[in-house]
C-alpha cells in the first residue's frame, strides 16, 4: 500500500483490478474539503488513460512490477515473441494496446519488458532510437509544393517525415513516442 | 522571479490598493500572529508558542494567520463599513506544488448590507479593469492575458456544471453516489457525500473548466459545510439545499471565493462543534475560537458578503506564468533541496 500524497510520477497502482501507471500528479486542495492528488494513468495492459482523484491520506494498493530484458524475435497474430537471452526462456507478449509500438520495434534488439502477475504486459521502448531509412523518395529540384520535408519508410515499416536531404540508406534518430524525427546519424 | 515580475507585482498591487480605495473600501491590517482561529478540519495551522517570561507556566499558542477574515468580521460587525486586507496568510499541510507555496498573499474584501451577488460584481468590474489600468495594460498585452479579462465571464451553477462535465446529477442524499456510478465513479471504501461531491469536483469538474474566461460557480451545497448561508430553496428544486457561496476560476485555476456569511448563531456552534470534532477525530488540538465570535455575526435580516482571492495566483494569469514560484520573491521550492524538488509537482 502507498498513501496518496506519496504518489508520484511513475508510481504504478493497482485500480479495478489493472495496473496502471502515473503519467501526471498534481495537489488540488478544494474550496472547503479534504485535499487530493488527481493523477493521470496509463493502463499497463490496454493503454488506456484514465483520471483518478484519490484523497492524499487515503491508502491505494500498489502494482507490484517487474522489469526484465528480452530480444526481440519477431510479431505475428498471437503478439510479440521475446526470449530472455540468459534463460533462453520464450515469452509472448500480447498486442492489445501494443500497436503502435510495432512500427517502431526491430527485431533481434533487447527491450525491457514490464512483467506483472509474472506475464510481460508491457514493452519499453528507447524514447530515441536509430532505424535505417529503407525507402526514401527523390525530390524532384524545383518541387517546393511539398515543403522542406518528404515521407520516407524505416526499416521497421514506419513512416516518418524528414528533411528532404535524406537517403535510402540514411540512419536516423527517431522519438518512437511521436514518431518525429530528430537527427541524421552518420553510420 | 525576474526583477520584470517584481515590477509587475509592485503595479498590481498599486492597482488592487487604487480598486478599493477608489470605492471607499478601508484598507486593514490584522496581526498575522493571533491566539486564536477558526477550527476548520481541513485548514492546518502554523503554530508556535509565545516565550513571555511574566506570563507564568503556561504559554499561550500563536497561529500564523491562514486569513485575517477573525479580525475583518469583528471590525465589520461592530459597524466599520466595507473593508479589505491585502497580505500574507499562512497554511501548513498543502503541498509544496506550482499553486501552493504554505505562506502567500492574499486579498480578502468585506461588503456591508450585501450578498454573495453584490460582491460578484465587485470582482467583475475588477477582473475587467485589469487591462484598462495603465500600469497593468502593457503586461497583459506583452503576456498575451487582456482577452482573458475582457471576455465575457461564465456563470453557472455547480449543479448545472456536474451535469454539464460530469453528466451527474448533483442531488442531496443517496441519488448523488447512484448518479456518480452511472457516470463510472467506483464507490470508495467509506466515502461520504462530501468527499464524493469534492472527487467529483476536482476529477471531472474543474479540470474541465474553459480556461479563456472568468468562470463562476454557485450556489454550493449546503452539505458542504462552511460559514456561508443556506439559501432558500428554490421551488423549482428542492432536490439539492445549496448556500450564498461562488467560487471564482481564471485561466482554469481556482483564484477566489465568497460567502454570503452566516449570521445565525446556532449554524456557527454547529459548525465550530462539528469542526473541533473532526480535528480531535484526527488526533490533534483544535485551536481555540474567539470569544466573542458570536458577536461577530451580520445581525437577524442583514447580510454581508466576504472574497477571498490568491494575489500570487492572480498575477499568474496577468503575466501568463504557469508557476507560483515565477511569481513569488522567494518561494520555498527555492529552499528546499533538490533532491526534494525533484520530486515535486
Amino acid at each position: 500500500m502507498i498513501r496518496a500524497g506519496a504518489i508520484s510520477k511513475g508510481t504504478c497502482l493497482l485500480l479495478k483490478g489493472d495496473p496502471y501507471q502515473v503519467t501526471e500528479r498534481e495537489f488540488v486542495n478544494p474550496g472547503k474539503g479534504q485535499a487530493f492528488v488527481r493523477l493521470k494513468l496509463k493502463s499497463l495492459r490496454t493503454g488506456q488513460v484514465l483520471r483518478e482523484s484519490i484523497k492524499t491520506s487515503e491508502d491505494v494498493e500498489e502494482a507490484e512490477i517487474e522489469e526484465r530484458s528480452a530480444q526481440y524475435l519477431y510479431g505475428d497474430a498471437d503478439g510479440f515473441h521475446f526470449m530472455d537471452m540468459e534463460t533462453y526462456e520464450q515469452f509472448v507478449v500480447p498486442r492489445e494496446g501494443l500497436e503502435h509500438k510495432t512500427a517502431y520495434m526491430k527485431e533481434a534488439e533487447t527491450y525491457t519488458l514490464i512483467i506483472w502477475e509474472e506475464k510481460p504486459i508491457d514493452i519499453e521502448l528507447p524514447y530515441k532510437a536509430v532505424y535505417k531509412v529503407i525507402e526514401a523518395p527523390e525530390v524532384v529540384r524545383g518541387d517546393t509544393a511539398t515543403g522542406v520535408t518528404k515521407q520516407v519508410t524505416l526499416e521497421t515499416g514506419a513512416q516518418v517525415k524528414v528533411p528532404v536531404f535524406i537517403k535510402e540508406g540514411d540512419s536516423v534518430l527517431v522519438n518512437t513516442e511521436t514518431g518525429e524525427y530528430v537527427e541524421r546519424v552518420s553510420s | 522571479m525576474t526583477q520584470e515580475m517584481a515590477w509587475a507585482r509592485r503595479d498590481l498591487d498599486r492597482f488592487v490598493r487604487q480598486f478599493f480605495d477608489e470605492r471607499g473600501f478601508l484598507q486593514v491590517d490584522p496581526p498575522l500572529l493571533s491566539p486564536y482561529a477558526i477550527p476548520e478540519a481541513h485548514i492546518r495551522l502554523f503554530q508556535t508558542s509565545w516565550e513571555q517570561p511574566n506570563l507564568g507556566n503556561a504559554p499561550p499558542e500563536l497561529y500564523l494567520i491562514p486569513s485575517p477574515e477573525l479580525w475583518l468580521k469583528r471590525l465589520i460587525a461592530e459597524g466599520w463599513g466595507a473593508m479589505y486586507f491585502l497580505g500574507r496568510c499562512f497554511r501548513n499541510g498543502e503541498a509544496l506544488g506550482r499553486y501552493h507555496n504554505p505562506e502567500f498573499t492574499m486579498l480578502e474584501w468585506y461588503e456591508p448590507d450585501a450578498e454573495e451577488d453584490d460582491a460578484l460584481e465587485t470582482l467583475k468590474a475588477f477582473v475587467r479593469e485589469i487591462p484598462e489600468s495603465k500600469s497593468l495594460r502593457t503586461l497583459t498585452e506583452r503576456a498575451g492575458t487582456t482577452s482573458l479579462f475582457r471576455a465575457k465571464p461564465l456563470e453557472l451553477t455547480v449543479a448545472e456544471a456536474f451535469e454539464h462535465w460530469a453528466n451527474i446529477r448533483l442531488v442531496d442524499g443517496e441519488g448523488l453516489f447512484d448518479s456518480a456510478f452511472r457516470s463510472g465513479y467506483e464507490p470508495r471504501p467509506d466515502e461520504d457525500w462530501k468527499t464524493l461531491f469534492h472527487r467529483i469536483l476536482v476529477t471531472s469538474v474543474e479540470p474541465a473548466l474553459p480556461d479563456d474566461q472568468l468562470v463562476i460557480l454557485r450556489d454550493y451545497p449546503a452539505a458542504v459545510r462552511t460559514l456561508a448561508q443556506r439559501k432558500p430553496a428554490a421551488d423549482a428544486d428542492r432536490s439539492l439545499q445549496v448556500r450564498g457561496r461562488w467560487e471564482a476560476y481564471l485561466g482554469g485555476l481556482e483564484l477566489a471565493n465568497c460567502y454570503r456569511e452566516l449570521a445565525d448563531p446556532h449554524e456557527l456552534d454547529d459548525f465550530l462543534e462539528q469542526e473541533q470534532r473532526t480535528i480531535q477525530d484526527e488526533g490533534r488540538t483544535p485551536p481555540e475560537p474567539p470569544p466573542g465570535l458570536r458577536n461577530y455575526l451580520a445581525a437577524d435580516g442583514h447580510s454581508w458578503a466576504g472574497v477571498a482571492l490568491g494575489f500570487d495566483r492572480l498575477l499568474m494569469a496577468v503575466s501568463g506564468t504557469p508557476r507560483l514560484e515565477g511569481v513569488i520573491f522567494f518561494p520555498l521550492h527555492d529552499s528546499v533541496q533538490t533532491s526534494t524538488k525533484r520530486s515535486l509537482g
